[in-house]
């Protein structure tokens, strides 16, 4: 083994038949780490332009305004990117926050606080697990599915709220979301990092989490390796559900009132914030803490263009092009001979 | 038109970062001629091939084709000078017709317009097949229907249908292109090749060095990116290709049989009791006992391939019944086997084994990551995950940078190595193999050898499938011949009274 050591890198990459070639070790780094290093640059260019066009956006103040932003999308996020890491994607996420929402606001004075966060967690962690069904038991694109699913759910929250905002009494939502149990820092952001670091701790060291990269990686290979795949996807979408469901009480009790489809316009800014980060829409690349970092990518970009009074219409355009920008730089070619 | 044609390598290098896949290389092989190229995994073969083909662009060197100079690194214009690769990854469109990827991009060269000019595709296309012996597949057939050996020979149809189109004779390279064939059809690729050598200059590679002894009249011996020799092929022995190759002699005990011991007791880790599975097997029965190498033997569609997935639980039986340790299972699944240490080795390492994008290490420890999972907290114990799977890696020498580099940049015969591996970490009962040694060199194919030998003598049942008779022969205890979906034999194979091929193949066709 040691005295063939100087060979056995000439080995490795001289075959070319199973290896895709790495034309120098420099930029084998780079492509080891791009994913990774990418939205890092993107976020020292941001805050770097951002504060130099306007200092006030470097402030307490500022801060705080992209933590209360963040806290929302990230969760939601963070309920996609399970969903693109098997290989799928959930387009619902964000009708179901809007739901769970509405519902949030609906039952809180009757139910109680506690017995009504449980009912709209269920909720949403029922739809997702329909969605799963449909998607693995009938074998129907997930996209398809979360995209009529999207639909559904819009009727349904319109249905209950009567298209206006639901207003409610109890003050619990104000405390578990606007207060701060660690000065500077609002409930709601703090929810988002303990969630986050809870579901990075699940990816990496639990056998479920290597289970959900090798589903997303290979699926046969990962049913031959006695993965069991349908379980794996089943309690992926149903885990997205739950977690956009809360991703949607935080968003009624930052707003203090249920906004019907109130988490609707922010689906491109959840997928945006994913792949920024590096989680590969192909699926069995990246994870939640890739995502917390896009989300702050995502988000400090549309602060600072508002603190920078870059029109609305313009941010849509940026906001679109920087999505398809973070798919073209981070999807993984070897993997695909032809993009359709 | 000249009646030969010569392709000329001269000087060709080629380097990845500070790897030399390709040293100073010269070649030429003439109409008339087919040269075989061999070499181990990562000497430089599929480097050539694609230089040739135009798929890599060398850093030195040039190519002529009959005195022109050929531009290298155009796969279109190399193809238009008569030059067509038979590779080991298909190449053709899968929802297309037959004839259609025949004359795929070469359509302009038949006449008429629309359906005028479809009717002469499918015309020609069936002409051409006629031809090369191959009626059994209809040019109108989608190829996405056509069974993976069928759509091999269709892609050499596709390099013999340029010959017929351009005006000098062709230049057919052939990589591996039997590695997925069953017997039959490489007799049909042989003859095949026999009948048109005269027409055409052939480069023929390939890891098995009777098919090349058989084919070539002059080798071309490969060894890290360097030509070592070429040798015309007249009384040369395999050893001495082996000692070439790899630079020293192919050890005389290759399977090891003097190590072989047979069953070690009469109560079979696993029974197949009357399986059926329609459309592969009917009402066979297998067992397979501690310590025992059964081999199963047939042409690809006996139904052999498809025996190994059920007994593995990757596939269920229609009827008939798996006893597992004298209990009878109704569901028998992947999951189920594996906690029952019936472990299964499938045949497309890519498709079948591996997460290209994840880590050697994750990639080996996926197979025990129930035993890595701590009682209290559910977590992984990661340091255990290390422990279990370094060590494993150093005794099966798979070379890799480190275990964190992801298995996709390892070569081939690495990459099996470490399926392997992802096995030996959970106790092993039964050893479902499935053309364990696919596509592998020489020297790797010996240490899994070595290994399979070991788990046999530490009691291990080991159920081997392979396309690869000597290697059945070599290794098992016992074979049984499949045909159509049938048993047709059980052969015993003791170590002192091998069957030979013949005995075995009369009960294949």
């Amino acid at each position: 083994m040691t005295q063939s050591s100087p060979r056995l890198v000439k080995r490795q990459t001289g075959d070319e038949r199973s290896s895709p070639r790495s034309p120098a070790a420099a930029s084998t780094f780079l492509d080891r780490y791009r994913n990774i290093l990418i939205p890092i640059v993107a976020l020292i260019v941001l805050v770097a332009y951002f504060g130099a066009q306007n200092p006030a956006f470097i402030s307490t103040g500022s801060a705080q305004n992209i933590l209360r932003q963040m806290a929302f999308l990230s969760i939601l996020a963070l309920a996609g990117t399970f969903v693109i890491l098997i290989g799928g994607i959930d387009l619902s996420v964000a009708a179901n926050a809007s739901l769970a929402g509405i519902l949030i606001a609906k039952w809180i004075d009757s139910l109680g606080g506690p017995l009504a966060i449980v009912l709209v967690l269920l909720v949403g962690g029922f739809v997702g697990l329909v969605n799963g069904i449909v998607t693995t038991l009938l074998k129907v694109p997930s996209f398809l599915v979360t995209l009529g699913m999207m639909s559904i759910l819009d009727g349904v929250s319109n249905t209950i709220s009567k298209g206006g905002p639901v207003s409610f009494n109890s003050g619990l939502l104000n405390t578990l979301v606007n207060t701060s149990t660690i000065p500077g820092l609002p409930n709601g952001a703090l929810i988002a990092i303990v969630l986050a670091v809870g579901l990075t701790a699940l990816v990496f060291a639990t056998s479920y989490g290597r289970h959900l990269y090798a589903v997303g990686g290979n699926e046969r290979a990962a049913r031959l390796s006695g993965v069991r795949v349908r379980a794996v996807k089943l309690s992926v979408f149903a885990l997205a559900g739950v977690i956009a469901a809360v991703a949607g009480i935080i968003l009624t009790g930052q707003a203090s009132t249920g906004v019907p489809l109130g988490a609707d316009p922010s689906l491109l800014n959840s997928i945006a914030a994913i792949v920024v980060g590096g989680t590969a829409l192909s699926g069995g690349v990246g994870g939640p803490h890739r995502t917390m970092l896009g989300t702050l990518v995502i988000v400090i970009l549309g602060s600072g263009m508002d603190i920078t009074s870059v029109g609305p219409y313009t941010q849509l355009i940026v906001k679109g092009a920087v999505v398809i920008a973070a798919v073209a730089i981070t999807i993984d070619r070897r993997r695909y001979g032809l993009i359709k | 038109m000249p009646s030969t044609s010569t392709v000329k390598l001269t000087g060709i290098s080629k380097s990845y970062g500070i790897v030399h896949a390709l040293r100073d290389v010269s070649l030429d092989v003439s109409t008339g001629e087919v040269l075989g190229l061999i070499g181990e995994n990562g000497a430089g073969k599929s480097t050539l091939i694609g230089v040739l083909s135009g798929t890599v662009r060398p850093d030195e060197g040039t190519m002529t084709v009959d005195g022109t100079h050929a531009p290298l690194g155009d796969p279109r214009r190399l193809s238009a000078m008569g030059i067509s690769v038979v590779a080991q990854e298909q190449a053709l469109v899968e929802p297309l017709r037959v004839y259609e990827n025949i004359y795929l991009g070469r359509e302009a060269l038949v006449p008429g317009r629309g359906w005028s000019r479809a009717r002469r595709l499918r015309a020609a296309a069936s002409a051409l097949l006629h031809d090369l012996h191959l009626d059994e597949i209809p040019a109108d057939a989608i190829v996405a229907d056509l069974s993976y050996p069928q759509r091999q020979l269709v892609e050499i149809a596709k390099a013999f249908a340029l010959a017929r189109l351009t005006d000098r004779p062709p230049v057919i390279l052939l990589d591996e292109p039997t590695s997925a064939l069953s017997e039959h059809e490489v007799d049909l690729l042989f003859s095949l090749i026999e009948r048109w050598r005269s027409r055409v200059a052939f480069i023929y590679v390939s890891h098995i060095l009777q098919d090349v002894l058989r084919l070539s009249s002059r080798l071309l011996v490969l060894r890290d990116g360097k030509v070592i020799d070429t040798v015309p092929n007249d009384g040369i022995t395999d050893s001495r290709l082996h000692e070439l190759m790899v630079g020293r002699e192919r050890s005389v005990d290759y399977y090891r049989e003097d190590e072989q011991r047979g069953a070690s007791s009469a109560e079979p880790i696993m029974r197949v009791i009357g399986g059926t599975k329609s459309g592969a097997f009917t009402d066979v029965d297998v067992a397979v006992r501690p310590g025992e190498i059964v081999g199963l033997a047939g042409v690809i569609g006996s139904g052999k391939s498809e025996l190994a997935a059920v007994c593995a639980g990757a596939e269920g039986l229609d009827s008939g019944s798996i006893v597992v340790d004298g209990t009878r299972r109704s569901r028998w699944t992947v999951a189920q086997a594996m906690r029952n240490g019936v472990l299964y080795v499938p045949p497309e390492r890519a498709n079948d084994s591996l997460f290209t994008t994840m880590s050697v290490r994750s990639n080996i420890s996926i197979g025990f990551l129930d035993l890595l999972t701590s009682r209290w907290s559910r977590l992984l114990r990661l340091p255990t995950e290390r422990s279990r799977t370094d060590p494993r890696t150093k005794r099966l020498r798979v070379k890799t940078e480190s275990l964190s580099t992801p298995i996709g940049e390892l070569s081939g015969g690495n990459q099996q190595k470490a399926v392997f591996a992802r096995w030996l970490g959970r106790d092993c009962r039964l050893l479902v193999l499935d053309d364990p040694t696919r596509g592998i060199d020489v020297g790797t194919r010996e240490e899994i050898y070595e290994l399979i030998r070991d788990l046999a003598g530490s009691g291990v049942g080991v159920l081997l499938c392979t396309e690869s008779l000597e290697e059945i022969i070599g290794l098992a205890d016992r074979i049984l011949v499949l045909k159509d979906g049938h048993v047709t034999a059980e052969i015993p194979a003791p170590a002192a009274a091998k069957p030979s091929e013949v005995d075995i193949v009369r009960y294949m066709m």
